[in-house]
């Protein structure tokens, strides 16, 4: 096989990843897609997590948008 | 080893209690920063003391537009609400950085020589990277970190 040739699980991954709306971060994560004169074609993906990764095609410009959770610490319950 | 679960300091909460000459100024504009780690060190709340010192003094995750270090917290708040004692900043929000493998943030002091471990928040166990891009926290309603001190 040369460097250039794929097997078929490479092709078909490769198909899915240009068709729009594949997920690529996990089970858990909602993917929206729109087009913006500005970036082209953007892609926000919402994890199970929370957070927010947005990649711009244009640029390939990526931001991050977490939403963190608060680190939390109760006392004992009384008896 | 890796960041599993955010987490509060034991060491720097029993000396600034304890009066062992930590004076915790969580309500300082410059005194309070994050800095952002990847899933190479293993927090022990229990022991780990202060930003620099292990496991702290390796895999910080900076880059173009995010500096060693990290950023500094402002509005910072202190509140209590129904028992449950709050402590919160101004969301941060970096813009054109550059950075990789983002898994959480370690928020320490600068009131004395050794920069005091406060709290860790971890992100919830996937690498964030930007790419010349923002890179935004939005602190929980709740706060930052929170104690119930009426449970």
């Amino acid at each position: 096989m040369s460097t250039y040739e794929q097997t078929p699980e490479q092709a078909a991954y490769l198909e899915k990843l240009r068709s729009i709306g594949v997920n690529t971060r996990g089970k858990d994560t909602k993917v929206r897609e729109y087009r913006s004169p500005e970036s082209g074609i953007v892609r926000k993906s919402l994890d199970e997590h929370g957070n927010v990764v947005t990649e711009h095609s244009k640029t390939d410009r990526q931001d991050v948008h977490i939403q963190a959770q608060p680190v939390t610490a109760a006392a004992a319950q009384p008896l | 080893m890796a960041q599993t679960v955010s987490g509060l300091y034991y060491t720097t909460f029993r000396d600034a209690l304890k009066g062992s000459g930590i004076a915790l100024t969580l309500d300082s504009e410059t005194d309070n920063k994050i800095a952002l780690f990847n899933n190479t060190i293993t927090p022990n709340f229990d022991t780990d003391t202060a930003m620099g010192a292990a496991p702290y003094n390796a895999n910080e995750c900076t880059g173009t537009g995010w500096s060693a270090g990290g950023v500094v917290l402002t509005t910072t708040t202190l509140s209590v609400t129904s028992g449950t004692f709050g402590w919160t900043a101004a969301n941060v929000s970096q813009a054109n950085t550059t950075l990789t493998n983002v898994y959480g943030g370690l928020i320490y002091g600068l009131q004395a020589t050794t920069k005091n471990a406060i709290c860790l928040v971890y992100f919830g166990g996937t690498a964030y990277s930007t790419n010349n891009g923002t890179f935004a926290i939005t602190w929980n309603g709740a706060g930052i970190f929170t104690i119930d001190l009426t449970p």
